[in-house]
């Protein structure tokens, strides 16, 4: 069998949706990361610290305890679990879950990351915007936002690698139905119990590579000041 | 305004501007009430119309030249762009429109942060030391600039600064700020001639103070006389609660002979060494130990002609108005 054969019979859904749920994720940990970061590095809310405790949990927290925290959350016979139901969507054991477990696995990197580059940013900027007429819209849009822009790059470069690798919380939430929502983490672990050597090693090299590509890329983003 | 850093000149800029709130008391402009905290009234900045001057920084690094300028210009793009050129030509920086901020120097920079300032047509114009990080050609040319502005327009400008020379050559009048207070007001050169407050004196760069007790008051003659504890020196008389006292000194109010005075109408003749020469700037400084080292300028031809060398013997020459009590 030539390589390009074998290369075909090969099962690349686990690459596929490792990939079509990390991007996902990640998009999604942007647009909420980048709000509550906004919202924890410029604002003096109540329970801010509360709130910066409850977003570094996932952290923390051994990934298996964080999915079942989740499981028991979202599944069908919880309130949350119950109420997307009548939409017809199911939060366990289904791709969305995987999205879910691999968005709650990234945003604290990302809340994190981003809540220190915009606190970098020197108030100053800032505050000659709001002189000059700005509204606190137009300051975060034209000021805040491009000046962390080089810092959130490596922020969203970072989520995407933790959404990609996640095992621990998506195995728990999403499980391990292959061809369903079995990702290349939990493939790798499926694959060398069930003796398959060879499929794994492909995974593993596959997604050994895109580590390194994030890691040289994080570099790249972060070593060049932009200021 | 005037005074030591940490006095609280910025931190007022800052309540004005509304990027810091009082927690008592009132703010207007005009006439205009921008803050009243009994009344409940806290414009925010956008709404101020003021422009601010920073020490460092502000001119936004992610946007060229004409960008800053206009970015607070109402209307299209294309407007702003117009109006911000028109700016620039009247600074005479209109080469730099299309340059990154990150390529300009220190002195081009502030005259964009000015542009950028005048351009939105504020009700009053706040500068923090804004020549505090420059040079001393590039300070000048900036100092003309700004005298432009203030003559041209009929803008108020509140300007903060710890350099006597900046407060002399720009203001009108001069808040003198101690520690969050005003410790005295008025036209600069009255208010620098002869300061009353120890900071503000050697702010203002009077090179001797002593601590000195007195020994014997005149009020009838206006003078007392001190022990500065090596010499005693007669000073003008100002009733004074303690026995102690610092006395401020001019070096440039110091005479210096090298024969012994006879016939003159000083009331303070003191024998001492030169102990040491320095050149500082244009001029010479003399140290001389009359018991208590002072320090008086002269000038480097004066030196020259009386060939002073470090070991003479001199006489210093000093009224009893030059000496002065500090609070």
């Amino acid at each position: 069998m030539s390589l390009a054969e074998s290369l075909q019979q090969v099962d690349w859904f686990p690459v596929r949706l490792s990939f079509e749920v990390a991007i996902i994720a990640t998009a999604i940990a942007l647009v909420i990361g980048v709000a509550i970061a906004w919202l924890l590095a410029r604002k003096n809310i109540i329970g801010k610290e509360g709130i910066d405790a409850l977003i570094t949990l996932p952290l923390v927290l051994p990934p298996t305890v964080l999915g079942y925290y989740l499981l028991v959350l979202l599944s069908q016979r919880s309130p949350l679990g119950r109420f997307f139901d009548t939409f017809g969507i199911r939060l366990t054991f289904t791709v969305t879950a995987a999205i879910i477990a691999a968005t709650i696995h990234a945003l604290p990197l990302m809340v994190k990351a981003v809540r220190a580059s915009f606190e970098d940013i020197d108030r100053t900027f800032e505050h000659s915007a709001r002189l000059l007429g700005s509204s606190e819209w137009r300051v975060f849009w034209r000021i805040t936002l491009p000046l962390a822009k080089r810092g959130i790059l490596a922020a969203t470069v970072l989520a995407f690698a933790r959404a990609l690798g996640d095992f621990g919380v998506t195995i728990m939430l999403a499980g391990n139905i292959p061809g369903r929502t079995q990702t290349a983490a939990v493939a790798i672990y499926d694959a060398v119990q069930s003796g398959r050597d060879n499929y794994a090693l492909l995974l593993v090299v596959i997604i050994s590579v895109l580590s390194v590509l994030v890691l040289y890329t994080t570099n790249k983003l972060s070593s060049r000041r932009l200021y | 305004m005037f005074g030591p850093s940490g006095s609280g000149k910025s931190t007022t800029l800052q309540l004005i501007a509304g990027i810091a709130t009082p927690d008592k008391g009132r703010v207007l402009v005009n006439g205009q009430t921008l803050f009243d905290s009994a009344n409940r009234v806290n414009r925010p900045m956008r709404e101020r119309r003021i422009g601010y001057l920073f020490q460092q920084l502000a001119v936004f690094p992610h946007i060229d030249v004409i960008d800053n300028v206009a970015f607070g210009i109402a209307g299209s793009k294309n407007t702003a762009r117009k109006k911000a050129g028109e700016w620039l030509e009247r600074f005479g920086i209109s080469e730099l429109a299309h340059r990154d901020p990150s390529s300009i120097s220190g002195g081009e920079k502030q005259r964009v942060a000015l542009a950028r300032a005048l351009a939105i047509n504020p009700r009053l114009l706040l500068l923090d030391e804004p020549l505090s990080a420059l040079d001393a050609t590039t300070k000048r040319k900036l100092i003309e600039e700004i005298r432009r502005v203030d003559e041209s327009s009929q803008i108020p400008i509140i300007y903060v600064t710890h350099d006597q020379g900046e407060a002399i050559a720009l203001g009108e009048s001069v808040l003198v700020y101690e520690r969050g207070r005003i410790i005295a007001d008025g036209q600069p050169l009255d208010v620098f001639s002869q300061p009353k407050s120890e900071t503000v004196a050697s702010l203002s760069g009077v090179e001797n103070i002593f601590t000195g007790r007195i020994v014997e008051q005149h009020p009838d003659r206006g003078t007392m006389t001190c022990e500065l504890g090596g010499c005693r020196i007669d000073v003008g008389f100002a009733p004074a609660q303690e026995n102690i006292v610092r006395i401020a000194i001019r070096a440039g109010d110091i005479l210096l002979s090298t024969i012994e005075p006879k016939g003159i109408s000083a009331r303070n003749t003191l024998e001492g060494k030169l102990r040491a020469i320095e050149s500082v700037s244009h001029d010479v400084h003399a140290i001389v130990d009359c018991g208590v080292d002072f320090r008086v300028t002269i000038t480097p031809h004066a030196q020259q002609e009386l060939g002073l060398e470090v070991g003479n013997t001199v006489w210093l020459i000093i009224k009893s108005h030059s000496c002065y009590l500090l609070r």
